[in-house]
Formats: C-alpha cells, structure tokens, sequence
C-alpha cells in the first residue's frame, strides 16, 4: 500500500490527549437533536485526534447510534457543529461527508445483498471516481484506468479481511462474520480519514471478537484511519480504545480512558442500578427522555448488564 | 492507500489503443444495422419485417425502463409519456421541416430507409432521411429534458407514491396532446403560421399520421444496438454500481458516498432519452399514426410487463422478454381452441400438481393447506366441465375461444405468478451469461436436495 | 349565480362518488400500507354486475306499475356481496402470499390483478366488448328545485350512501372492537398477531368491505350515467385513479380524508371544467396530485410521518 496523502508521520504520531481538542480530526460540540418530544441528544461533545481509537458506550437507548447518524449527516443537529479536520459538515448529506473522508459501518448489516462481495467494495470507490457517464459508456482512457485501479484496491483490500477468495460470492450469501468484515472493508474502500463502527462485535462469537481486536488495530495500523466505534462488549472496548465517551439518556457522563471509565461512579451507576433516591431521580429523567422504554438492568457485573437489548423505540426505527 | 487517482494514472492506457477499444462495438453497431436491413429485410417480407421493427422498439422501451426500474430500483410507471413526446416532437420536426423545406411531407429517403420498397435507382443516404434521424434524436433529448423536469422533485418520494406520480404523468402528457392544434396540411400554411403555433400543431385525438415515414430495420436496429451497448457499459461501470446500490440499500448507498438523488434524476433522464428516441422512430414507421393514446398507462404497463418478466435489472432479460412479449400475440392472434380442450387441460395441470404437492406432503405427516386442496378440486370440476363439453356448460359460453383475447389475461396471470413464485423476474438482475443467474438450477438439480 | 350553484351541484354529486371509492382505497392502505390497484376493477365489476342482475331481476319483479322501488336495493346488496367475493378471492390467492415481501412486488402484483380483472371482464363469455344500458330503476326525478338547479334522486342518493358509509366505517374503526383490531393491524401485523388478533381474518374483512364500498360505487355510477363501456375502458381506470388521487388528497389511510378528498376532486373537475377548460379536467386532478405529494405528502387530513433510520 503505499503511503497517506497526508504528511508522513513517524513513530510518536498520536498526539496526546491534551492536546487531543485542539489537533482533533473529528470534534463535535453543543450538538443536539429532538424527534418530537423526545430529546435524543442533548449537547454532545468530543475530539477525537488523528490516528485516534476512541470508544463510545453507554446503556440500551442511550442515543449511541442517533450521535453516529447526527455525525455522518443522516440526521441534522438541531444544534452544534460537527467538524472533520477543521472542516464543518453538520447538515451536510451523507454522500458529502463520505466524500469529505468519513465512512462508517451499520449496526444492521446494510451490505448490497445482490451484489457480489468484489461489488460491494469497488462501489465504495466510487466517491473518488474522475471520470464521467460519457466516458464510461465510451470506455475513455480515465475510465478503463480508474476501473483497473479500483479492481485493484478493492481485491487488496479483500485480502486484508481474508475474503478475497470468496470476490465472486453474493454478499448476502456470507457467513455473518464475513459480512461484518465486508462492511468495513467497503467502508475502508472510501478512503476515508474516520472510520465510524457500529457495534462491529455484534454476534460474533468469542473467537471472533478477539480476532477482531486484532483486525481494528490492524486497520487503524495500516490504513492511517481515526476509529470511532459503538460497542457493547466492555472486554473489547476497555482494550482497544484509548479514550472512551460515556452516553447515558443522550448525556454524555463521562469521558477518559478506560482505566478511569471504569471506576467513574456515574457510569456504574448508569450501568448497575442505583439506590432508592436515585430510582425517584432517574423516574424524573425518564420522564424528560419520553417514550424510551427501558429494559430492566441486573445488578450483575458490570458486562453482563450491558448485553445488547434493543429498546421499544429501536425496534420500532427498524434497526 | 494511495489515492485512486494516482494509482488510476499509472493503469490507463494511451488515448489511441483505447479509441479502438471503446468505440469499435458503435461501428459495428451500424455493421449489424446495415446487416438487418440488407438481409432480413428482403428474407422476411413485409409483414414480419414490420413485425421485426416494432421488436426492436419494445426492446429499446424495455431496456431504457430498465434502467430506471431495474438498476436502480425505482419505480416509473409513466414510461410511455416520454415515448409520446419523442414520437410527437420527432414527427412534428420532420414533418414541419419537410413541408417549409419541399413544400410536402413526402418521404424522401435512400435505401436503407423506409419499408418495404424498391430500392433501385436510390442513393444510400439522402439529406432527409438524415434530417429524420436528427429529429429522433432531438425527440430523445426532449423526452430527456421532460425526464429531469419531471424527475428532480418526484423522485423524493417512495414506492407507491412514486409510481402514481410517474403514471399521472403520464396520463398528463396524454390530455396535453389531445389540447393541441389540428395538423397545418398545406404548405402554404405552414409557411404563414407562427412559428411557435408548428409544435402544438400535432393533430389532437385525430392523431398524427402524415408523419413521412422513414423508419427501418436498418435506423431501428442502430438504435437497438446503441442502447444495448450504453446500458451494458453503464451496468458494468462504477456508475452502474451505484445504481444498483441505490436499489439495493439506498442509505447504505448514499453513506458510502452515492449521491443518491443526482442517480435517481440520471436513471430518469437516460431512459426518458432512450425511450424518446423509441418514440421518434415509432412515429415514422409505415402504418403508424401517433396518437394520444400512446402515452396512456396502456402502453406504459406493457413495458412494465416486459421489464418484470424479464427480470429486474437484467438487460438480456429485458430484451427477451420483450422479444417475447411483443411475438407472441401473433402466436395466439386467431389460434381457436375448443373451450372444452382449454378447461380440462387447464384443470388436468392444477388438479395433477395439487395432488402431487397433497402427496408429497402427506407422505412426509405435514399438514395439508386447504387453498390446496381448493386449488384440486377446482381443478377437478374443470376437467369435469371440459370433458362432459356441451352438456355441462351454459350455452351462452359458446364452444370455441380464441386465445387471442386471452393475451392480457396470460401476461396479467404471469406478472401476478411471478411475483408469487419468482418476484426476481427470468433472470433477475443478472445477465444470462452470468453464473449467478443459473445458481437456481445447479441448487435444486445438483447435490441432493440443495443447500 | 345559476352556473355556480350548478356546478356545485354537480360537484358534490361528483365528488361523493368518488369518496366511495377513495374509502375503499384508504381502507386498504391504511390496513395494510400498499395501493390496491384493483380496487378500480372491483368498482368495474360492480357496475357490470349489477347490470345483469338488474337485467335478469326486473323482467321478473316489474308488473305493469313499473319497477317496485326496492329492486335498486336488492341489486346493491346482490352486487355488494358478489363482489365481497370477489374481493376476499384476490386478497387470498394474490396479496396473502406476498404478505411480507417488498413493496415493489405488491405494486406490481395489484397491476397484474388489476389488468387480469380488467381484461377477464371484457372477453366475449364474460361481459362483451360492447358498452349497455343500465335498466332505469330508481326514476331519477327532481326532488329540490333551486333556481334553475335541479337536486335530484339519483344526487341525494349518491351523497347519502356515501356519508352514510363513511360514517358507518367510521363507526366501524373507533368504536367497535372489531375496529380496534384493524387499527392494532395497521400499526404492525406481527404484533398485533401476537396479541391474538386473528390478523388473517382482518384483513380478509378489510378487503371485503373495501370490495363492497367498491360495488357501491359501481353501482351509483351506473345508475347516473346509464350507459357502461367494457371493463377494460380507459375511462374506468380513470374513474379509479381520481379517487386514488382523491384519497392521497384527503390523507390516505384516513376515512375523514377520503371524503374530503372525493369532495375536493369532484369541486375541482366540475369548477375546473365550467370555468376553465373541459377537456383539460383530468390534468387538473393529476397536477393537484402532484403539488399535495411534493408540499404535503401526508394529505390535507393526514400526518407526517416522521422517517427514522
């Protein structure tokens, strides 16, 4: 592969956390966003620095994947912006942010199903294409280079995710596992800065998650990305991550790194239960964050209680 | 990674070996043109030779909705209004233009224009008949620019919503034509009337039949080849994976960078042009006067059916089935069966599959539905019916039919089955060269019992 | 002043028809979230219907008084039933199957139902290619005169029977148990399944009744306008089409807005035709339909729905 068309950087290229806002690739502040009555989001922040693994968990309902969608432009904020290095894009359409160099994964499988593995990702290439329907359809030079480049991308990228033997297959046709692998390779086809993942861990077996450590590591490694990522298996996200974003009723109520996430008393107290003081006050917030129903929380340990539940209201978005 | 570009830069080849390359199937395609109209032409003679042509028109119309059905998942259910506007803005140009240039409307083409006729002592191209095909092509582009019109705001909406749009429009396009003006048959009139009163003067319900009539084999199989060749290029370039995209998960799509919206519009836009262009060579084919009518959802709902059968998304099976739609009616036109034989063959097939189904699934202890067990009785009372003749049935039936009439039933019966038992259509949105299309058959024939 | 009232005369009578039609259009959609296609072809079939049964009962039931004034509704029912049937046989054999499949397929499948009714109607062992005349069985006398407008039977009629059926839906969706079924269908079928509510049988009830109110339409229409073309006549599906159009209007998927929206569509055909053009009417319906998709999708009556990923 060869190298970003960013400035070359050595070892010491992750910047540290202090000055993490100031050099960050991706940076929300103040967003927010209502459906109705229900207040999904309420001023969300982050910064996230270039070549950043950067965590976003919270429990069922939280607004997790609503703050993935205000970000790559399926939804619009309300309010606050969103910037991609340096660049604004709230309000933007998603094809616009993916062409700005954001790409993400969805929580459901949304893979072009009738369409062969090898399709899939050469579509992602598309949002750098030059050339036009013209020249397509005459077969200009531009069109016969750019058709052999993408072939060539996208196979090298199948081989990253060992699915290149399977380029010819319907993706519907994969075994779960490869889909999900599918999708962030589609994503990665883009060439995008950030990489946005969406519960990648979902209904993967234990070996699998831990390959997939490995494999996120990798794909920030080799491809010079940003990773932001939803997850609801702590083992993975207290490993992988080097700061972790804590969303709680579409409040942010923390945010570290691990080590300190996990002994933060808001977030056990969001993840475990609480006393009965704290019940009366979360009935008073719940009341506010209308018409999500919550499932009920164990008093379990901490990763058990964040088994991934879908709420009333996510099943209802067909999710 | 390094960008697409660069790496696009190092892999494309020098101007003149692509040159070649690219545009060496548009020169054959005037190759195979020239071959139809030289050889099938004479070999067929008149009639099938008409028929031969309207063939290649339903495959323009079938492949062009196509693209905007099939790739791209959206459904336009209003085709035949932008074959209308091409066929009217075409004929009104030629014919308009013939009578300010030569004082008439007489076709004045060479000899691969015009059906059928002597062709000694013609030129091979005369400036008319290339007037003609300049008109057709600027019926294409009129039917395009009515396509992004129409387009841009209604392809916010979805599904169902779409699809009455599209056909409003359609039914639009069809009243407008009615309000238009009687068609100016003198030349002196021609030349007196403004020149803004000669595009609305297109002839009303009464139609518009003095179009001169240059239309071939040669002018239709041109097109036909082109069209084929532009949807078969666009499908297998990146351009044609964002169409299917779009179908296939529009945000998944538009998250990976589609424009979504500019597609849907372009999809719109070439189909309306191709099938403006279809309408354009309609309109000067012998025998055929243009009439409101053929922006009627009639008309529209046959390409619909064609597109269907053949398969959403597939090109060769577009083009099939509407070679298949558009001969068969000269198959069943005049074919008289006694309403006897039809009813019990008809009930012999249901009664015998229902009772094998009845058969298969009592042996492995399933429950057996009752709309099967309708489906054999039914069948039964009509092979009863059918065999008894005379004396079972109602005299007023009559005793033969003409399975002519029934052309509409079988494609009705055949959109509603395959929705049923195959909604992906023959071919689906595979081409019949692929592997993939044939996966069905190695799965149910091949290893036992299949995956 | 004459023309105006006339003109809304015409209007209402009109546009009451239409509303029974776009009932049973926003029954359909509301239930079960697709476009009947078919449900014009019903209304064909009734009219037709209720032609040979009128033909085949008057001969029997007429003496030299005439025709007794409750044979009109025994033909309505005859023709309601009949065309229930109908209507639960197209429900079972061609929607059932595609009962959770794409959109797209459904669309196409009504196309198909609809063109196969269309042209089963008009092959010569069924109804013939040729138009017939409706036997008069209702004298359509004038019954209220003002100015020069006359109101007559056949216009209090076709207004009656419709605001009598929407009401009697609309009595039928909200207060009756039955009705809550429908509603809890309409919001999701695999829960309301769930909860035990026999969804099969309420969606068979559905179309029935949408069959029916289809019938009943038929049924006026013949009896206004006498003289009825072959089944597969553009100008039936054109009939079917504006009360589509009349549905969407008002708000499809709700009853209030079907007869909002029938009475919108007649006003503006008859207004649109004694004032402005007459042979444009049908683009007028069509442009109208176009402009309340793009500015306000969810109908005069309707809601917006809000689409979330």
């Amino acid at each position: 592969m060869g190298v970003a068309d960013a400035p070359v950087r050595e070892a010491g290229w992750r910047v540290t956390a202090a000055s993490a806002a100031a050099n960050a690739i991706l940076s929300a502040s103040g967003v927010s966003k209502s459906f109705g009555g229900l207040k999904a989001v309420q001023n969300f922040a982050l910064a996230i620095p270039e070549g950043g693994l950067h965590g976003l968990i919270g429990p069922n309902g939280a607004g997790k994947t609503t703050v993935f969608n205000l970000l790559t432009g399926v939804y619009k904020p309300d309010t606050g912006t969103v910037r991609l290095g340096g660049q604004e894009i709230q309000g933007l359409r998603p094809f616009r942010i993916a062409e700005a160099g954001m790409a993400r994964t969805f929580q459901n499988i949304r893979l072009f199903g009738e369409l062969s593995v090898l399709e899939n990702v050469k579509l992602a290439s598309h949002v750098r294409v030059r050339h036009s329907m013209f020249g397509a359809v005459l077969r200009s030079p531009l069109h016969v280079g750019e058709e052999r480049a993408i072939t060539q991308r996208s196979m090298e990228l199948l081989k990253v995710f060992a699915l290149e033997g399977r380029a010819e297959e319907q993706a519907r046709n994969l075994p779960y596992g490869d889909q999900r692998k599918l999708e962030i390779a589609r994503a990665l086809a883009t060439n995008p800065k950030v990489l946005l993942l969406d519960e990648p861990a979902a209904g993967m077996n234990t070996r699998e998650k831990a390959d997939l450590r490995g494999l996120i590591r990798q794909v920030r490694e080799q491809f010079k990305v940003t990773i932001l990522l939803i997850e609801h298996d702590m083992g993975l996200v207290m490993d992988v991550c080097e700061r972790i974003t804590v969303l709680d009723y579409g409040v942010v109520i923390a945010e570290g790194t691990p080590a300190e996430v996990q002994v933060n008393p808001k977030v056990i107290q969001a993840y475990l239960g609480s006393t009965e003081e704290e019940a009366a006050e979360e009935a008073r917030k719940e009341r506010e964050h209308a018409g999500v129903v919550h499932t009920p929380r164990s008093a379990g340990p901490v990763t058990e209680a964040m088994s991934p539940r879908k709420t009333a209201e996510q099943q209802g978005r067909g999710e | 990674m390094s960008t697409l570009s660069a790496q696009a830069d190092a892999l494309r080849p020098s101007a003149a070996a692509s040159a070649a390359k690219g545009l060496w199937p548009y020169v054959a395609a005037v190759g195979v043109a020239l071959l139809v109209q030289a050889v099938l032409k004479p070999a067929l003679g008149a009639y099938d030779a008409i028929l031969m042509l309207n063939v290649g028109i339903a495959v323009i119309l079938a492949v062009s909705l196509n693209i905007v059905n099939g790739f791209t998942g959206q459904f336009s259910i209003g085709h035949a209004g932008f074959l209308a506007v091409g066929g009217y803005v075409s004929g009104a140009v030629t014919y308009y233009g013939s009578m300010l240039a030569w004082g008439n409307a007489d076709a004045r083409g060479g000899v691969l224009s015009g059906m059928p006729r002597s062709i000694e002592g013609l030129p091979l191209l005369t400036g008319a008949e290339l007037m003609f095909f300049a008109a057709v092509v600027v019926g294409g582009l009129a039917a395009g620019l009515v396509g992004f019109l129409v387009g841009l705001p209604s392809l916010r909406l979805k599904g169902d919503y779409l699809a009455i749009v599209t056909l409003g429009f359609g039914e639009i396009v069809r009243v407008m034509i009615q309000n238009t003006q009687p068609v100016i048959k003198t030349a002196a009139a021609v030349r007196e009337a403004p020149f803004y009163l000669l595009p609305v003067s297109v002839g009303q319900s009464l139609g518009f039949g003095d179009i001169p009539k240059y239309n071939s084999l040669f002018w239709v199989y041109l097109v036909v080849c082109v069209t084929l060749i532009v949807a078969f290029r666009l499908k297998t370039s990146t351009f044609g994976r964002a169409f299917l995209s779009i179908r296939e998960n529009e945000i998944a799509a538009e998250a990976m960078g589609v424009n979504t919206t500019r597609f849907k519009v372009w999809a719109f836009v070439i189909a309306a042009f191709f099938a403006g262009m279809a309408g354009g060579l309609y309109a000067h084919t012998l025998g055929v006067s243009l009439s409101p009518v053929d922006a009627g959802f009639q008309k529209s709902f046959d390409i619909i059916i064609m597109v269907v059968l053949g398969g959403l998304g597939s090109i060769s099976g577009a083009t099939l089935a509407a070679v298949i739609v558009t001969l068969l009616p000269e198959y069943l036109r005049g074919f008289i069966v006694e309403l006897g034989t039809v009813l019990w063959v008809v009930g012999a097939v249901m009664a015998v599959s229902s009772v094998a189904k009845l058969g298969y699934l009592k042996k492995n202890a399933r429950p057996l539905p009752g709309r099967t067990i309708g489906v054999a009785v039914v069948g039964g009372l009509l092979v009863v019916a059918g065999l008894g003749g005379p004396a079972v049935l109602p005299k007023s039936i009559g005793s033969e039919v003409n399975l002519g009439d029934f052309r509409m039933i079988i494609y009705a019966l055949m959109l509603i089955l395959m929705m049923i038992f195959r909604p992906q259509g023959l071919f689906g949105v595979h081409e019949v060269w692929e592997r993939s299309t044939w996966g069905w058959l190695t799965r149910r024939f091949g290893k036992r019992g299949g995956a | 002043m004459d023309q105006l009232l006339q003109t809304l005369k015409d209007g209402v009578s009109l546009g009451s028809l239409y509303a029974l039609i776009a009932l049973g259009y926003t029954m359909v959609y509301g239930i079960l979230k697709f476009i009947n296609f078919a449900h014009s072809d019903v209304v064909v079939l009734g009219a037709w219907l209720s032609l040979v049964i009128a033909t085949k009962l008057e001969p029997m039931v007429s003496g030299a008084d005439g025709t007794p004034w409750w044979l009109g509704g025994v033909v309505l029912v005859l023709a309601m039933a009949a065309c229930g049937a109908i209507g639960f046989t197209i429900e079972r054999l061609a929607y059932k199957p595609l009962r959770n499949a794409p959109r797209l397929n459904v669309l196409i499948t009504a196309i198909g139902v609809s063109l196969f009714l269309q042209n089963l109607g008009q092959l010569p062992q069924v109804f013939g290619t040729s138009p017939r005349a409706f036997p008069r069985l209702i004298e359509d006398s004038a019954l209220v005169s003002i100015g020069n407008v006359n109101i007559n039977v056949l216009d209090v009629v076709g207004v009656g029977t419709a605001v009598a059926l929407m009401f009697g839906l609309d009595w039928l969706i909200f207060h009756t148990k039955f009705g809550r079924a429908m509603r809890a269908v309409s919001f999701d079928v695999r829960n309301a399944a769930l909860m035990g509510i026999p969804v099969n049988r309420v969606i068979s009830i559905t179309f029935v009744a949408g069959a029916m109110l289809a019938a009943a339409g038929g049924f006026i229409w013949a009896l206004k306008y006498a003289n009825i073309k072959q089944t597969a006549d553009t100008s039936w599906t054109l009939l079917g089409l504006k009360a589509f159009v009349a549905a969407v209007v008002g708000g499809i998927g709700n009853i209030r807005g079907a007869m909002l929206g029938g009475l919108a569509i007649g006003l503006l055909e008859n207004f649109g035709s004694a004032y402005l053009s007459s042979s444009m009417t049908d683009v007028y319906v069509f442009a109208l339909l176009i402009l309340v998709l793009l500015v306000r999708p969810g109908g005069i009556l309707g809601v917006a729905a809000v689409e979330k990923v």
